[in-house]
């Protein structure tokens, strides 16, 4: 069968782990080469030699999306190696949270800087580089959260709920340039990282099963885009009140 | 091998546009679908279809806005094939104009379809899936649930009722294994939509409109309908780069 991304090029923050590595994974196995950006090396190069194990092309950049320079540099690098960028997904997050009244305003930066600056960043490069090759996608990892929160976590429903504004701006500023932005919300899913807000009971999803969610975003033709996309466990506790 | 092989769907507004789409798309993975519409003609062209390419399905007409009908479909479906895995809600009924015009007739016809359609289908299979332990209904919206057109009253208003019932039957579902989304589709390349020129139906005309193709759009509901049962995808909109939609108007 044809591979649904054969010949692109793509960007994924947050590519060492949970979702962003089984996005790395699932474009690598649809003929796509993958770039993984994030901040632990060890983590990147485990992703990079799954993908290159199964036969695809996977380089790993060490660079924090909270910084301007790393960003740029990466994106230099990229293009450079790839020759174009037809793909950003832009899924490094983190989720810090506790009482508004005991959060330190630290924690309420690191936040902003991964889950907002972070996709402002690297949207605004990979947004340079479609612009002159007349073209490319751009997809936000978002949450649930975008639209209802839990308890306790209001820096990361603040900067979630701001990722789907910044994804309509991307997409209404992209249009006249064929750049196209859409936004994937995951509900609970197993990831590695410890999810203090998580109760132990909670149903979790697969990454995979989102990664496949994203592979469809991906593969449309450049005339097509999937805006957004909530995609959870059945059993997960949002669509009623509470 | 397919993704849905064994499976069992119910696919309405099957005979045209994208639910003939969607139909093709779940049997070319295994699934069984049984097509309904209210037009033998095109039921038979999809069934056609199906059966060409190697797969299997069945063309039950009726009338989605009547309970007996309704049931018969449902019925026949269980006598066949034993089962009902998926319910794909996706006849529509399109119609607009300004809103001082408005018929009553006109806005009964479209709530009949687009809302009362949806129930009652959901209600037979609903019944089907909690006795099997689980199944999955997909709804098929429209950008319009979540914001009009001009001169579109009816549609929207169809249309966001359907995000309504979505998120009931997801949460009534729950508990029974019973998951509920809606695929909320811009500008398609349906056969109407073509013979217009790419003009909307649904409301003012804006001369011809990108559109995208209903192959893409079925691929979309098959990513839905392929996830493991424990997963569900609450919603999903799709439509074209260039669709005049996003900004404010």
């Amino acid at each position: 069968m044809a591979q649904l991304l054969a010949g692109k090029s793509a960007i994924v923050t947050g590519g060492g782990s949970g979702i962003g590595k089984a996005i790395a994974i699932a474009f690598a196995a649809e003929g796509c080469r993958v770039a993984v950006a994030g901040r632990t090396a060890s983590r990147l190069e485990d992703t990079a030699a799954a993908i290159r194990k199964a036969g695809g092309t996977c380089l790993s950049i060490v660079a924090d999306v909270t910084q301007e320079r790393p960003v740029a540099d990466l994106f230099k690098k990229v293009k450079a190696e790839f020759g174009r960028l037809d793909l950003l997904v832009n899924n490094a997050g983190i989720t810090e949270g506790g009482p508004i009244d005991e959060m330190s305003f630290e924690t309420w930066r690191r936040v902003v800087a991964t889950n907002l600056d972070g996709v402002f960043l690297c949207s605004r490069e990979a947004f340079r580089i479609m612009k002159a090759q007349k073209g490319g996608r751009i997809i936000n990892i978002g949450s649930i959260s975008t639209a209802v929160p839990r308890p306790n976590a209001s820096p990361y429903s603040a900067t979630k709920n701001a990722v789907w504004g910044l994804t309509k701006s991307i997409s209404i500023d992209g249009r006249p340039f064929g750049i196209s932005c859409g936004q994937l919300n995951p509900g609970n899913v197993q990831v590695e990282r410890f999810e203090p807000a998580f109760a132990s009971n909670e149903v979790l999803l697969r990454p995979a099963d989102i990664a496949q969610g994203a592979v469809y975003m991906a593969s449309l033709p450049a005339d097509a885009d999937v805006l957004s996309m909530t995609v959870m466990p059945l059993k997960q506790k949002f669509v009623g009140r509470g | 091998m397919g993704k849905l092989d064994g499976k069992v769907a119910v696919v309405t507004g099957a005979g045209t546009g994208i639910g003939k789409g969607i139909a093709r798309a779940l049997a070319r993975e295994g699934c069984t679908v049984v097509v309904n519409g209210r037009n033998m003609d095109s039921l038979a062209v999809t069934v056609d279809e199906i059966k060409k390419s190697g797969g299997k399905a069945l063309a039950v007409t009726g009338d989605v806005t009547q309970e007996a009908p309704v049931k018969h479909l449902f019925e026949e479906a269980v006598r066949q094939f034993k089962r009902v895995d998926i319910l794909v809600n996706n006849a529509g009924r399109i119609a607009g104009g300004p809103l001082e015009d408005l018929t009553l007739e006109k806005w009964n016809d479209v709530m009949g379809v687009n809302v009362t359609g949806v129930f009652l289908c959901t209600r037979e299979a609903f019944r089907i899936m909690k006795k099997q332990g689980g199944g999955r209904i997909i709804n098929i919206g429209s950008l319009a649930a979540e914001r009009p057109r001009e001169e579109s009253a009816p549609y929207t208003t169809s249309k966001h009722a359907v995000w309504g019932l979505t998120k009931s039957t997801a949460l009534d579902g729950r508990e029974h294994g019973i998951s509920c989304g809606q695929l909320n589709p811009g500008n398609t390349a349906v056969e109407r939509r073509l013979a217009a020129g790419g003009r909307s139906a649904s409301g003012r005309d804006q001369g011809p409109e990108p559109l995208i193709s209903v192959e893409d759009m079925a691929r979309a509901a098959l990513y839905m309908a392929t996830l493991p049962p424990d997963a569900n995808c609450l919603e999903m909109t799709v439509l074209p780069v260039q669709q005049a939609y996003l900004g404010r108007g």
